[in-house]
């Protein structure tokens, strides 16, 4: 008790070397937060942009053909992955096929404002992707024949030709006849041109044109489940559902017997390039402590030389070596669970109130506090105040006792 | 009745010096007793003090503290009897500025396991109150004066309530007047203890008060008879 009044007081008696050192540990103790941080924040970034482009993981991809599609095979369809994938496997399924350039979309008052980038989709597209709902609502449930059917538009379409309630007109390059469509929801889908996804359902009840050639993509995704397990899934639904499936890249007139699905998101290849990210960040981290603790050391030999008076003083009056050594050790100590725990303070106030404020992560949920690095980073700076203060420390210990006299 | 400190036979030789700073020293201290030592400035005065206060070790001779013979003591041993039963009080105050006058009082008793945190306080400002600074506890060593200054090392000295004071020319930065009355009260707190006081000065009207005096002249320690 008298050692953490006397290192208290230790502290006091020399205001800027306490400053200093506190600033060199302030920083250090912020730095290891904040790249834990920003760390989390950057990892939850690149893994939202890739579940954005390509899939949550594990997403499996396969091309299919679906020769003269109706509505009733495409709704056997859907029942039968919703029940093999959906319901088996709390998983998620969707059908994009992509139109652009065959269909074009227009503001319903002026055809000159057009967007040829065009998905028809069916399923769950925003289960396998990443696409955030930045105004009403999704596609689903889907309704086929309800006129006009709905359509979502992302940011920049939404920008181009009108947001949720905007009506919108779709035409076929191919002669099919207008069709048109309510905005009913905008999304961040990632893509920097205009784009818009259509029910595939609703545009084969009112464009039986659309039924020729429909061939894209299927995803599949299921939380914790592996390629084989949605390959297999998704070849007894098919099975299941009786539907006429061609291979994409074959002649049209083979028939296979099932969708050839390959992993489609990036997940088992981001995991090396993350740890290497974070690896940098604490290299970095780890040097600022590092100058930290020497700056810490300095600071402290400085100030020995300066107390060497003080200390002698000390001993001479009944101070042992080892109680010097204490208490400079101890003053360090003192500071270091100050400075960490008011750092890790303003971190925290930092992180609950800025970073979610951040545009730059629009992908991001607000990060929960790294309370785990913030221990640690406690744990780092007390270290830190320890081997920084260890020099100065057995240089007062040392000190000429008879220079009390002197 | 033990002798309070008992010196036999102290040599000791400063690196780069031809001949040794004390040579053969022999000094007796009795309970109560006030010793001055008198000698010119680089008469070996204050390593003297600094070995009889266990701040040195001489290379030659015995030292006992009370009936400690302090030649094997381990350098945490002669921490814990400076403690027990010496007080110092020095020439230039040697107070840490940055302590009030209370703090630099209790500094002796920070270290001592025996006397609980809670007291140190009142203890360091009982002793401050016995040398006329009751009202000053709080202070700064910047706000007193060169006296009270001087009277806060006698109470830093004195709180432990040592077996023997070593003082360093406890006046030699105060003017005569502030000096004497310093000295004074030294001098009325100590015999008041019963306390053992070694004194050095260079001053031969302050050596004289005291009841025994020895002057140190080329090393060697020689009792003072002259009036």
């Amino acid at each position: 008790m008298t050692l953490l009044i006397d290192s208290w007081r230790d502290l006091r008696a020399h205001p800027s070397r306490t400053l200093m050192s506190a600033i060199s540990l302030f920083i250090a103790v912020l730095a290891i937060v904040g790249v834990a941080v920003y760390g989390e924040i950057a990892r939850d970034s690149i893994v939202a942009r890739d579940e954005q482009a390509n899939g949550r993981a594990v997403t499996a991809q396969g091309f299919v053909h679906l020769s003269e599609l109706t509505v009733a095979q495409l709704e056997s369809f859907e029942r039968a992955l919703d029940h093999r994938v959906g319901s088996s496997h709390n998983g998620y399924w969707a059908l994009e096929i992509d139109v652009s350039g065959a269909i074009e979309v227009s503001a319903a008052n002026d055809p000159t404002n057009f967007i040829d980038g065009t998905a028809l989709t069916a399923g769950q597209l925003r289960g396998i992707r990443r696409m955030p709902l930045l105004a009403g609502q999704w596609l689903d449930p889907p309704n086929s024949d309800v006129y006009p059917p709905t359509i979502v538009v992302n940011s920049i379409a939404a920008a181009q030709v009108g947001g949720v309630g905007t009506n919108l007109i779709a035409k076929s390059s191919q002669g099919m006849q207008q069709i048109a469509f309510r905005v009913v929801g905008v999304v961040d889908d990632g893509n920097r041109v205009a784009r818009t996804y259509m029910p595939l359902a609703s545009t084969l009840h009112f464009d039986p044109v659309s039924r020729e050639g429909n061939h894209g993509d299927l995803y599949v995704h299921a939380p914790g489940v592996g390629l084989e397990t949605l390959q297999e899934a998704v070849s007894v639904a098919v099975v299941d559902s009786g539907v006429v499936i061609s291979d994409y890249s074959g002649n049209g007139n083979e028939r296979t017997p099932t969708v050839e699905l390959s992993r489609h998101d990036n997940g088992e290849h981001m995991g090396l390039g993350l740890d290497t990210v974070k690896l940098g960040f604490f290299a970095a981290t780890a040097i600022t402590l590092v100058v930290a603790i020497v700056g810490m050391a300095n600071i402290g030999l400085a100030s020995i030389r300066e107390r060497q008076r003080e200390l002698s003083v000390r001993l001479a009056v009944g101070f042992s070596r080892r109680r010097v050594f204490l208490l400079i050790l101890g003053s360090s100590s003192v500071l270091g669970a100050l400075v960490a725990t008011t750092a890790i303070l303003v971190a925290y106030l930092v992180v609950s109130g800025i970073v979610p404020g951040l545009s730059v992560f629009p992908l991001v949920n607000r990060p929960d506090f790294p309370w785990g690095s913030a221990i640690l980073a406690l744990i780092v700076s007390l270290s830190a105040t320890v081997f920084g203060a260890l020099a100065p420390a057995i240089a007062a210990a040392r000190v000429e006792i008879a220079t009390a006299l002197r | 009745m033990t002798a309070t400190l008992c010196a036999t036979g102290l040599t000791h030789q400063i690196d780069g010096m031809a001949s040794p700073i004390l040579k053969d020293v022999n000094i007796v201290v009795q309970p109560g007793e006030f010793i001055s030592i008198q000698g010119r400035s680089g008469s070996g005065k204050t390593t003297l003090l600094s070995i009889l206060g266990l701040l040195l070790r001489p290379q030659t001779g015995a030292l006992s503290i009370g009936d400690v013979a302090t030649g094997e003591l381990t350098d945490t041993e002669r921490a814990t009897a400076r403690r027990s039963h010496l007080g110092f009080v020095f020439q230039n105050y040697s107070l840490i500025a940055s302590h009030s006058a209370w703090e630099n009082v209790s500094l002796p008793l920070m270290s001592s396991r025996s006397v609980p945190a809670r007291k140190h306080r009142e203890m360091a400002q009982s002793a401050l109150a016995e040398l006329g600074l009751g009202d000053r506890t709080d202070a700064a060593p910047a706000h007193l004066s060169g006296g009270e200054q001087q009277r806060v090392a006698i109470a830093r000295a004195l709180v432990t309530q040592p077996k023997l004071v070593l003082a360093d020319e406890p006046t030699g930065a105060l003017d005569v007047e502030t000096g004497e009355a310093v000295l004074q009260m030294l001098v009325d707190r100590v015999r008041a203890a019963q306390t053992s006081l070694v004194l050095v000065t260079h001053d031969p009207e302050i050596a004289r008060r005291a009841d025994t005096r020895y002057l140190l002249h080329d090393g060697e320690l020689l009792r003072d008879t002259s009036n």
